[in-house]
This record gives C-alpha cells, structure tokens and sequence, in this order.
C-alpha cells in the first residue's frame, strides 16, 4: 500500500491497519518464543529493574533468581501438556506437599535415592488417578483435582503427622548446593526437564496429539487418536513433576513439612496462562511458560530489591500480569475476538 | 582596617565554633538512649536492615502487623533503611526473601521464621556468606542455632505455661479442657501447644480432649468451638486458645450456645491463651474470661526486635537471647494493665 493510500484512508480503517501492523510485528517478535507474552515482559522486568537497582545483575542474584523460578517453574512445566490438552490439575501444590513428606518420612528406613523414587512413583500414581478419574468417568477436572487437592493435602496430615520433619541424610541439599557458575543442581534439572516436555510436545505424536485434543476432542477422536490415552499421560507426567517439585523443596529447605506446596497451584496456573497456554486448550509451550515462571520471579525479586513496601508488593504482581494477560489480547487478537 | 577585620574574623570563628557545638550537641541527642556510650560501626543513616516476616499478607494479624509498624515507624524516625518481605507463610518462599535480602547487601538479616527447621538452610547460607542473623518472635530449630547471632521475642513455651496454669488453678486442677493451637509447624504454635501438652501430663486430674489448629484466627477459633460444642456440649470445662483473638472466637461459640441451650448457661467454661489482645482483655473487665493470659506487647516487642537489629549491625555485642517480658493477667488484675491496642 502506498503512503498516499493510506493517507486517504478513513481514521478508523487506518487505526485498524496500524493495529493488524502492531499485531503482525508482535507476533512476529514472538513466533521464535513460542508466541508468548511472557518473553516481552520478562525483557521489560530485567531491564526496568537492572536499571533502578544495582543489585539486580549481581552473580548473586542473578543465581538466587535462577533458583527461585525452578519451584514455581518445574510445576507449571508439568502443568502445560494438561492445559494443552484442555484439561486442568489443581492437585499439584498438595502432591508437591505429599512427595516431600512421604520422602523424609521413608528415607531413613528405605535410603536416600530410594525414597526420591518412592515420591516421584507417589505423584505419578496420583496423576493417573486424577487422569483415570476425569476420562473413564467423564467428570470435569477442575472438579477431580480440586477433590483431589483437599484430599492429598489432608492425607498427608494424616499420614505424616502435624509437624515438620528432617530427614536423617542430608544428601539432597548438597547436591542442590553444588554450583556450576550460575547454575545450582536444581536448576539444571529444571532446565533438563524442561527441554524434555518441551521435545514431547513438539516432536512425538503424544505431543501432537495433545495439541489436537486441546484444539477439536470430537475431531481428534474422529481422527482415531486416542484421546483417554494421551490425556491420562499428561496427567502422570504432571503428578511426576509436582513430586519432583517435592523433592526440590526438601532439598531446598532440608525438611519437610504437610503444608508445603498450599498454594503453589495458583502461581502455576498463572505461569502457564502467562505463558501463552490457552485456557480452553490447543495451543501453548513449555518455552512460554518457562519465560512466565522466569517474569514471575523476576518480578517478586525486583520488587523486593526496590525496597517496595510488603502490601504494594502483590498488587503490583497482579497489576503487572493483568496488564500484560490484556495488552497481549488486544494486540495479539483485537478486542472483542472470540478467540 | 585591620583591627575591623581581626574583630569580624573573630566574631566569625566563635559563630563557627557555636554552630559546631550545637550540631554536635543535636547530633548526640539523635543517638537514642539504648545506644547512648556505646562506640558505633557506622552511623545510624547508614545502617541496612533486612527482614524477613514470615506473613503479614498470607496468614497474618494484628499482632504481626503492629509489630512490623513498629519496626518500621522507629527505622525512619532513626533514619535507618529497611528492607522487608513478606513470606506469606511460605517456608520455600522465606528461604528465597533470605537470598533477596543477602543480594542486597544488608547489613543484618532479621527473620522472623514461618517454619523452625525449614529456615535453617537460608539462615546457615547467610551465615556463611558473612551476615549477621538476628531471629525475631519465633525460636528456629536447633540445627539452625548455631547460624545466629541473636533471638529477640517471647518465651513461647513459658508464656504458655503460665497462662494455662492459671486456668488449671481456677478449675481446681480437675476437669476437661480442648485446644485450638494455631499454626503447625511454626514454633510459637507449637512451644505454646507442648506447654499445653507437659501441664496436662503434669495433672492428672486434667483431660485434654482434642486439640485442632485455628491459625492464629478469631473466625477459626470460633468455628472450631461450634465443633467443639456439637461434639462435646457441657463435657468442657476449659479452653485453650493460641491467643486473645483464638479465645474471643471460642467465647463468642460459647456465649451463642448458652443462649440457644446447647450448653447449660450455668456451666462454667475457663479460657486461657498465651496472649492476650483488646476483644479478650474486654471479656477480662467484664467478668466473661475466667482463667487467664498473659501480655505480650507487639508494640513492645518490634522495639526490642529493631533495637536489637541495629545493635548487631552497628558490632556492639548483644545477649544470646532476648525475651520479651510477659505478665500474667486475669480477671483480678486486668485494671493495672492497659487495654492491648491490637
């Protein structure tokens, strides 16, 4: 189009292509990142906040940021492929509470490493009863996790007792404590096994599929994909990670205790939909969420290092991430998109 | 000429030097008392304290939120910087605000802990990158002891003692109690609770029917006494709370059942807590909390917390422990105290 045309455009034919103009950059801009607002955010946080604390680009912090994402970050990793697939697993916080309980409480009797694989089986066995659950039984999963976060999180009273617990070999928190530069064992796990969910979803016909799901269930059954099957698995793999989440947290913290993980799902929730996953499914990656975790942090650490008075501190969380969840919407897809 | 100049030369020195008396005078009285005579590292403006509160959003109260005011209300008037993060209760959070906190070089890192043995890791990390750590309000585990250079806050597990022994005095030593302790896992609770626990192993007259976790929270306090009622009715004699707002919640389920006849309005329920708060100390003056509790100031106690703080930031040598004074208080001597603000 010449500039002349344009020129003599109607005001509102021309708002409308310097929006579709924005629109196309934005998503060009994020095609490499997985179409995620998330990446425009965090590059915003990290510059906003390397220039206005002279603390934020320390080695220090820089490795303390790295680990602060690998507990929110793992669990909303886990969480992708179940909301790729247009389903949701509130369970995670309760598992992550569980796996860690079950692992101190264990590992004296059983040994160390056997106990880490106790509480990965637990939250893998429990990502399949959620995954069973909601397919043989045709019920909705927010309505089976949500069962099921309450009721993990009041079995692992029961099981473990009230009180926090140690366990007798402190292994754990010295394998976390070692560092390779910036990065602390945990966060190599994380980055590992964010790269593998990352490779399934984009490389194997599970990960395929799991989009297809996510984006037409009657299509994808139509096309004879399995769907019960596929859904099921993404829930093992998050109940897995939500346990592996566990284990981090008892190697972070050296203890274990039954109220570990309260609330964690939420904050998941909020990486993976920041991230770029839709909520209806079909559409998402690990990429994006691992970005969303990545902002996420940045933004609590940032804000703590500016001094930010405590009670300004969440509203300035939510304020950030709503601006950012409706700037992508009216960029992205106009207003009004039923999209 | 010269003797004019010698003249305004000399009226200008004494000026001077009267000005340099007067700041300096000013400047000794900015020093507050509790640091008067002692030789400072650095001054005032330029100390750095980080602290660490385990919930002031999450799970927090009154008492916190006193108690944080305070610390902050006496950081400006001295003109020290503060830094603080709320750990909403979160024991892998708190461990990350410990890190924030390090990363910006404070120079003592105060944590009032949410979790006793979860803590320890952040606290050995700051320890052994070369701060000092100061634990406000909440003991931390054993194993984290030796990461710290001072506590400053109550004696939970005395505190509670006291105030349950008075509710077990004035019932005679005999008869049934229940518990609503607060928060699992977090020590105040759990020393007031084990206090709780060793009195009721101490009488034998004493039965401790069930205990139940009310999260420092007066709504809680008084849902779980409904429960208590329907479960128990006229079977309690007494109840402990975890504090006045815990208390006053389970006075209100009392009052409630009395007047709708579940409990015999005649019937004698003691209360206790190991702290009082207004709403309690007003069931105190009227009659309404047979038994007793004991002051713990959170004005009082965030002085302490930031005299303290500073103290270690400026290397001037503090006690290993520092316990907030706790009175008892009860129905016959409520008028020598004032009424709790929080």
């Amino acid at each position: 189009m010449s500039a002349g045309a344009a020129e003599s455009m109607e005001p509102g034919r021309q708002s409308t292509a310097t929006r579709g103009a924005a629109r196309r950059t934005f998503r060009g801009t994020l095609g490499f990142f997985g179409q995620s607002p998330a990446w425009p955010l965090l590059i915003l946080l990290v510059a906003f906040f390397t220039l206005t604390s002279p603390h934020f680009l320390t080695w220090f912090n820089v490795s303390n940021l790295l680990t602060q994402a690998v507990i929110i970050g793992m669990l909303a990793v886990g969480l992708t492929p179940v909301f790729i697939s247009g389903a949701v697993d509130l369970s995670v916080g309760s598992v992550a509470g569980f796996a860690a309980c079950l692992l101190v409480t264990v590992q004296p009797h059983i040994g160390l490493y056997p106990a880490c694989l106790a509480a990965l089986l637990a939250g893998l066995s429990i990502g399949l009863f959620n995954g069973l659950v909601v397919e043989i039984f045709g019920l909705n999963s927010i309505i089976v996790t949500l069962a099921m976060m309450l009721g993990v999180r009041s079995l692992t009273f029961l099981l473990f007792g009230s009180k926090t617990i140690s366990p007798t070999d402190y292994a754990l928190s010295d394998l976390v404590g070692l560092k390779l530069g910036l990065f602390t064992f945990d966060v190599v796990v994380f980055i590992a096994v964010s790269l593998v969910v990352a490779a399934m979803l984009r490389s194997t016909v599970h990960g395929i599929n799991t989009y297809a799901i996510g984006g037409n269930r009657r299509a994808a059954q139509d096309a004879g994909v399995r769907v019960s099957r596929h859904i099921v698995l993404n829930f093992a793999i998050c109940g897995t990670l939500a346990a592996l989440v566990g284990v981090t947290l008892v190697a972070q913290l050296g203890a274990a205790a039954p109220v570990f993980g309260q609330g964690y799902e939420l904050l998941a929730i909020i990486a993976v939909v920041l991230g770029g996953t839709k909520l209806a499914g079909g559409s998402g990656t690990v990429v994006g969420t691992v970005a969303a975790a990545g902002a996420l942090t940045v933004l609590q650490n940032g804000v703590n290092l500016l001094n930010v008075d405590v009670r300004y501190v969440t509203i300035i969380v939510g304020v950030v991430l709503v601006l950012t969840l409706t700037l992508d919407r009216l960029l992205s897809r106009g207003p009004g998109s039923s999209e | 000429m010269k003797r004019e100049l010698s003249r305004i030369a000399k009226v200008f020195s004494a000026a001077i030097a009267a000005t340099l008396l007067i700041a300096s005078a000013a400047k000794a009285e900015d020093v507050p008392d509790w640091l008067q005579g002692q030789k400072l590292a650095k001054p005032l403006n330029q100390v750095h304290i980080g602290f660490s509160i385990r919930g002031l959003l999450g799970g927090g109260d009154l008492y916190t939120a006193q108690y944080v005011n305070k610390v902050k209300e006496l950081a400006e008037k001295y003109g020290v910087a503060l830094t603080s993060i709320d750990a909403q209760d979160d024991p892998a959070k708190q461990n990350q605000d410990v890190a924030n906190l390090m990363a910006q070089g404070v120079d003592v890192v105060c944590v009032w802990a949410t979790n006793a043995k979860a803590i320890v890791p952040a606290l050995k990390k700051a320890h052994e990158g070369g701060f000092k750590v100061v634990t406000f309000n909440a003991v931390v585990d054993e194993a984290g002891q030796k990461y710290v250079d001072a506590y400053v806050g109550p004696d939970d597990y005395n505190q509670s003692k006291l105030a349950t022994q008075q509710m077990i005095d004035a019932m005679g030593g005999k008869g049934n109690i229940v518990m609503i302790r607060a928060q699992l896992g977090f020590s105040p609770s759990d020393l007031r609770a084990q206090a709780v626990f060793d009195l009721v192993k101490a009488n034998p007259g004493i039965t401790l029917l069930d205990t139940q976790e009310g999260r420092w929270s007066q709504v809680m306090g008084q849902q779980i006494m409904e429960n208590f009622i329907t479960r128990f009715g006229n079977k309690i004699d007494g109840v402990v709370g975890a504090d006045g707002y815990t208390s006053t919640g389970a006075y209100l389920a009392v009052d409630a059942a009395r007047k709708s006849g579940k409990l015999d309005p005649n019937h004698i329920i003691y209360f206790s807590d190991a702290n009082v708060v207004s709403t309690s100390y007003d069931l105190m003056k009227e009659g309404k909390f047979p038994g007793g509790s004991v002051i713990q100031d959170p004005s009082r106690e965030g002085e302490l917390a930031f005299q303290t703080a500073v103290k270690v930031a400026e290397g001037i040598e503090v006690p290993k422990q520092t316990f907030l004074p706790t009175p008892i208080i009860n129905q016959g001597n409520f008028a020598q105290y004032k009424r709790p603000t929080n």
